[in-house]
């Protein structure tokens, strides 16, 4: 198990006492897929130096299991990475590559090229031992640099935005492959990763940060169905959450969230805590929890439909109040089937129920949500 | 001409068909070229067979200056002078270059000491070599006011003057040489280590490599084409000059600094043999030649320009 208690890392230079990360939080269990997912400058990349060795916290501790790894040197705790660059030994075979990190550990020529070539086969690489890195496409140099990683079969795996040099089609096979490897190799694997699909589809759990903090850490679903704030239910998804700025007021009784542009009974099995009532909240629906309904439904809010997109497998529709006085569009997914045309007046409602409200007096915390 | 007629009108005719003008714009700088390059490599290798001297009288003697050259008694002696002071020269200067690039770029990285170091390094190179050489006269200079007699008096290390350049006269130009030169391949060294992506330290460092790995398995093979420039074109400056020997002892004391290059000037220059010189300056040329061919054999060039495989 990884534990990482308070760590904090500023860099020192010209932006001294700016926090890279700041009170980071987080228990990874063994083989366990993590990913730390967030915005560039988050300090996911930074946790993950720090992880690797390569930095060392300002404050806090890193435990490996039992042992504070503070001040224990790369090469001595046992993990593998993957680097972005990849950073394959330009000068080096991919067997040399691969036998670098075993070679160093003093381990003999013979056995060295031996589990080179096992590691290889696992990754189907073995055709390629004989190539420098520069007579590799893209996708084989990764596979490489993943050989070299596992070659001396690490308790932990680091992988460093592996997939973002690779096109998008090549990335889907590559990220089922690395989740297969790892699920039969067993080790702890940390990926930081600045996509969301990438991140969602082949971890256990997912660290969201922002600003040098954990924001949420859940498995994926919980993250998607239950944002624990703002941040979290913004940057998830895709296309994003709609939320608009409202205030939540009690009227003869029916707690009601009231926007620019519509009004919304909260249903009558939730009730909120009085002391709610009055505050400035964001009202969160995805898009797919939107249909368009009949006129007549009770929860109808109509609509003026303002863009239509086509997206393949279906329509993302904007649409915005009749009277325009919502300062965001509010955006909807349909089936191809429904003929909508800019300019039409629709009705829609929120399916099941499934909204999220946001505090906005206490940074955006989640005070609401159903699923 | 069938079917002119119905072609379409004319249009602007440029004054010049499209093909010319690529040589137009080469003109003035191939012109440059075969002025002062090509002209004067002729004219010395066709005085190369004449017996041009101050008479400016000359007349074809075919092979005999090349013949006296052989003959020289002084020609093994001056052929082993220039081979000490180029590898001597080129050893040092490559080994210094290499290891202070290494230490400014990789062991003392974004330190402002290194950038420092490197620039002291630089002073010699663009000082102007008169002054250049005046400094190592005076350091060796052979009387008591010499820098390193006085030192030397001061401590009580000796008490005569010491005649350095009796002595050891080639040490002494081999050492300005190399001083002046070590900057010129430690900067193209330092570029090249700095173009190494730090990402590759990096995994160098959490594969567990040694110092010695790094060095010999990432840091050299990224160096072997500047080194081989450097080493190249150092040999053959070393191989051709005589500026500085010149300056320093001019050839002496006896000829125990002269060179081939040195030797070919003196020739043309202070004699007026100047076809007897521009033969000795044609072997100088076809040495440096052959050294060049070796060497880029030695570092297998041929790599360099083949082109790489990529499949999917």
């Amino acid at each position: 198990m990884i534990t990482l208690k308070n760590i904090v890392k500023a860099y020192d230079g010209k932006q001294a006492g700016n926090k890279a990360v700041d009170g980071l939080n987080l228990e990874i269990n063994k083989g366990e897929f993590v990913a730390l997912l967030g915005p560039s400058g988050c300090g996911k990349t930074t946790t993950l130096m720090m992880l690797a060795g390569l930095l060392k916290p300002t404050a806090g501790e890193i435990y490996f299991g039992e042992r504070l790894v503070n001040h224990v040197e790369p090469k001595d705790r046992n993990i593998g990475m993957v680097f972005q660059s990849y950073a394959l030994y330009p000068h080096l075979t991919v067997r040399d590559n691969i036998a670098f990190p075993l070679r160093e550990r003093k381990i003999p020529k013979q056995e060295a090229y031996a589990r080179a070539k096992e590691t290889s086969k696992i990754l189907q690489i073995d055709h390629l031992l004989d190539r420098k890195p520069s007579q590799l496409s893209g996708g084989q140099q990764q596979r490489v640099a993943m050989a070299r990683a596992l070659s001396k079969n690490p308790e932990i795996l680091l992988l460093d935005e592996p997939m973002s040099n690779l096109d998008a089609r090549l990335k889907l096979d590559v990220r089922d492959e690395i989740r297969k490897i790892q699920l039969s190799l067993g080790v702890t694997t940390i990926i930081v990763t600045h996509d969301q699909e990438e991140a969602l589809a082949i971890s256990d759990r997912v660290a969201i940060l922002n600003g040098g903090k954990i924001q949420q850490y859940a498995a994926p679903h919980e993250l998607f169905n239950y944002p624990i704030n703002l941040f979290v239910a913004s940057f998830l998804g895709s296309p994003p959450m709609n939320l608009v700025d409202g205030k939540l007021e009690d009227k003869s009784g029916d707690q009601v969230v009231v926007t620019d542009g519509f009004e919304y009974k909260l249903p009558e099995d939730k009730i909120l805590d009085r002391t709610y009532m009055g505050k400035t909240i964001k009202f969160g629906i995805r898009p797919h929890d939107l249909v368009v309904c009949d006129k007549n439904d009770n929860q109808a809010i109509p609509m003026k439909v303002d863009l239509v997109e086509h997206l393949g497998s279906g329509k993302l529709v904007k649409v915005t109040d009749t009277q325009g006085k919502l300062e965001t569009m509010i955006r909807l997914l349909t089936d191809n089937e429904k003929e909508i045309q800019p300019g039409d007046l629709i009705y829609i409602k929120v399916k099941a129920n499934k909204f999220h409200l946001f505090d906005m007096t206490n940074n955006g915390q989640s005070i609401y949500y159903t699923c | 001409m069938v079917g002119m007629e119905n072609a379409v009108p004319q249009a602007y005719k440029k004054p010049f068909s499209k093909k010319i003008y690529p040589y137009l714009f080469i003109m003035p700088f191939a012109l440059l070229v075969f002025v002062f390059f090509i002209l004067p490599a002729i004219a010395t290798v066709v005085m190369a067979f004449t017996d041009l001297n101050a008479s400016l009288k000359p007349k074809f003697v075919g092979f005999s200056n090349f013949a006296k050259i052989f003959s020289d008694y002084n020609l093994p002696q001056i052929l082993w002078n220039s081979a000490i002071f180029a590898v001597l020269s080129l050893a040092f200067s490559l080994i210094f270059a290499l290891i202070i690039a290494i230490a400014t770029q990789y062991f003392l990285k974004g330190k402002v000491s290194a950038v420092i170091y490197r620039v002291l390094w630089l002073i010699p190179s663009i000082i102007p070599a008169v002054v250049y050489v005046t400094f190592w006269k005076y350091v060796f200079d052979p009387t008591d006011e010499g820098f390193l007699n006085s030192l030397m008096h001061d401590f009580g290390i000796t008490t005569d003057p010491v005649s350095w350049f009796t002595k050891g006269a080639m040490g002494i130009v081999i050492l300005a040489t190399i001083v002046s030169t070590i900057s010129g391949g430690m900067i193209l060294l330092s570029a090249a280590i700095n173009s190494i992506p730090e990402d590759l330290y990096k995994a160098a460092r959490v594969d567990g490599a040694s110092e010695k790995s790094v060095i010999f398995k990432i840091i050299l093979p990224t160096l072997k084409w500047p080194l081989m420039y450097i080493t190249i074109s150092e040999l053959i400056g070393f191989v051709s000059s005589y500026f500085f020997i010149m300056l320093l002892t001019n050839g002496g004391p006896m000829r125990d600094t002269t060179t081939l290059s040195l030797y070919a000037y003196q020739q043309a220059f202070n004699l007026k043999y100047y076809g007897y010189g521009a033969a000795v300056s044609l072997i100088v040329v076809l040495i440096s030649f052959v050294l060049t061919l070796f060497f880029l054999r030695l570092f297998d060039f041929d790599q360099m320009i083949k082109r790489s495989r990529i499949e999917d």
